[in-house]
């Protein structure tokens, strides 16, 4: 590249109306429109979700009350979800074993097939790539009737691996895809030098392309952890008994015929939310540092 | 020298850099285990879908041909009634209504879920810690929460005499007073509602994932493009687009695999209504097999709908495949 290019790009540049130069010591107009639109998001993400933490900590008695917040928080839709006959506890139970189970046999299944997609050229990998996609065209809903039979002749209604197998296998595409995108992104020279050093093929994918991957494995990880959590088509055809049940279907319950209880339902719902919170907590560090690797500010 | 675009950058192709020991001169009988080793590998998926998905489609299909009715549930016996179901929908004057509201509304959810959900995940990068993690948090929220609940709370916030949107927009001294209006209950308001909850229940999945994506894309190519004098906008489209398109490609078609099909939230708002102003291809399969006990021909909505789907977003793949090639 010559000085040459460079001035007359700059200048060009210049030209381009939609791309100001500010004076230095200025925040820019891109940086005020972006963080600004930054607190938007988080702002209009978050509402529901406060609507519904209000509405749970709003006394009966005030539900016709017009103010946005009650003038008595009340507590006790939290504490009531857990106690009496209600198997809340042992949903929560079911619904972690599934969502971690779902989650560990998806990442086990689509790692090697997505690596060997992405480093591979042999027959039908085209076709192959293509079905797993098609996998995500159908309704759960048309689905359900074949999954009962299934699982009925298998003896699984109620069992806790149906709905492992199940949540696994409705979010096997997206897993296969986006690790599979990942993979084909990292250069192969890399394994290969790590070979050179005396490392196995095995131990080459482990230390190299598993690190660099890790922003797509916890991309794929979340997706399915969420899907999981919250499946609900299934797990009620699955299921036959309340004890049995994940909390989606143990929250939909607090949905009657003619009146729904929105101080339970979202009391519920709110403490359903929170491991899914927690789980990213615990991950989020290896999501924001991936961005050390690259930056557009 | 131009930008450096996604040719440029992707690592290159094949045997370019340092040849490992035992690659190039294998025996020939390590070279056909090489062979087979990915069939191998992609097994366990391949059971797993066949499991999950190959068994239940193989009893749609059938069903979609037999007059499978009420009477069936009673006696267990189905009588096969051929292609009739098939002509049967496809002779439906409801058909060719649902598939453009289908469509259209595919379009206007993937084209509002991408567009916001790019500029989230961008928005996120040019944020500081803090505002970011507050953002993720908030995105995560939406995403995480039960679609039964967060679609009731949607319900809420638009509810007339209590909602805070209805009280939002009357404050806001435009529109008039709405407090009483009930969105719900008009065909583009109802649309316009529907619209909103699926694009605030989509757009997580879509920016997080890009924002994983642009993470993977390395500093020096915005120093090179910044070097050669090159804006925001310019930058965006010659190095975060070219790098970025793989995943976004991937969350594009997902999405228009999954709005085309957007069920529980148009359910429980409106049961596909107000006057059929909602009701999409899976609202239609669905109260065919259920409300009017046609299952043959819900099941048969199903598998024409695939079909569409299958056809429409197949040569997308193929492009999709394609790129993944290159890199």
């Amino acid at each position: 590249m010559t000085a040459v290019t460079t001035s007359s790009r700059s200048q060009r540049q210049d030209r381009v109306p939609n791309a100001p130069k500010p004076p230095r010591g200025l925040p820019s107009v891109k940086k005020i429109l972006m963080v600004g639109g930054a607190y938007l998001i988080a702002l209009i993400f978050i509402t529901p979700y406060l609507e519904m933490l209000l509405t749970a900590l709003r006394p009966v008695k005030e539900d016709s009350d017009p103010t946005i917040i009650p003038h008595h928080f009340q507590w006790s839709n939290f504490t009531s979800v857990f106690s009496g006959d209600s198997s809340f506890g042992t949903n929560m139970r079911i619904t972690l074993e599934v969502a971690f189970g779902a989650t560990f046999l998806v990442l086990l299944v689509a790692l090697p097939a997505a690596y060997y997609t992405a480093r591979k050229r042999f027959r039908g990998r085209k076709a192959f790539l293509f079905l797993v996609l098609v996998t995500q065209m159908f309704q759960p809903t048309a689905m359900v009737v074949g999954i009962y039979g299934e699982m009925r002749d298998l003896n699984m209604i109620n069992s806790v691996w149906a709905l492992i197998i199940v949540d696994a296998g409705f979010n096997l595409a997206f897993a296969v895809w986006i690790l599979s995108a990942y993979f084909s992104a990292i250069p192969v020279e890399l394994e290969q030098a790590a070979m050179i050093d005396g490392a196995t093929r095995f131990g080459a994918f482990r230390r190299v392309t598993i690190p660099l991957a890790m922003p797509g494995i916890v991309t794929a990880l979340i997706f399915t952890f969420i899907a999981a959590w919250n499946e609900f088509i299934v797990a009620l055809t699955l299921t036959t008994s309340p004890d049995k049940a994940p909390l989606s279907v143990a929250v939909d319950n607090y949905i009657g015929q003619y009146t729904v209880d929105y101080g339970h339902l979202f009391a519920s719902t709110v403490i359903a939310t929170i491991p899914v919170i927690v789980l990213f907590g615990l991950i989020e560090r290896k999501v924001v540092d991936g961005l050390t690797a690259g930056s557009i500010k | 020298m131009a930008l450096p675009t996604a040719e440029q950058a992707a690592p290159p192709a094949g045997p370019a850099g340092p040849a490992a020991p035992g690659s190039a001169g294998a025996a020939p009988g390590r070279r056909r285990r090489r062979q087979v080793q990915p069939y191998i590998l992609l097994i366990p998926a391949v059971v797993l879908l066949a499991a999950v998905v190959g068994y239940p489609l193989i009893r749609l299909g059938v069903i979609s041909t037999q007059g499978f009715g009420l009477r069936t549930l009673i006696t267990g016996r189905a009588a096969s009634v051929g292609t009739a179901n098939y002509t049967a929908i496809l002779h439906d004057p409801q058909l060719v209504p649902v598939l453009v509201r289908t469509v259209v509304f595919a379009a206007t959810l993937v084209a509002g879920t991408v567009v916001i959900g790019f500029g989230a995940a961008l928005m996120m990068v040019a944020a500081g810690r803090k505002l970011r993690v507050a953002m993720m948090l908030a995105l995560l929220g939406a995403w995480a929460m039960p679609t039964v609940a967060s679609t009731l709370v949607w319900q809420w916030l638009f509810q007339p005499t209590y909602g805070v949107v209805n009280w939002l927009l009357t404050q806001l001294r435009v529109f008039g007073d709405v407090r009483q209006h009930d969105f719900l209950a008009g065909t583009t308001s109802g649309f316009v509602v529907v619209w909103l909850l699926v694009v605030w229940i989509s757009v997580p999945f879509v920016a997080l994932t890009l924002y994983a994506g642009l993470s993977q894309i390395p500093a020096d190519y915005y120093e090179a493009a910044a070097i050669d004098g090159a804006g925001y906008l310019r930058r965006l489209r010659t190095v975060t687009v070219p790098f970025l398109r793989p995943v976004l490609m991937l969350v594009t078609v997902l999405s228009v695999i999954w709005d085309f099909n957007v069920f529980n939230q148009i359910w429980i708002l409106t049961k596909g209504g107000p006057d059929g102003a909602t009701t999409t291809i899976a609202i239609w399969s669905f109260t065919q097999a259920f409300a009017s006990q046609s299952y043959g021909q819900g099941a048969a909505i199903a598998v024409f709908s695939v079909v569409l789907l299958a056809v429409l977003v197949g040569w997308w793949v193929r492009r999709l495949v394609v790129t993944g090639e290159e890199a």
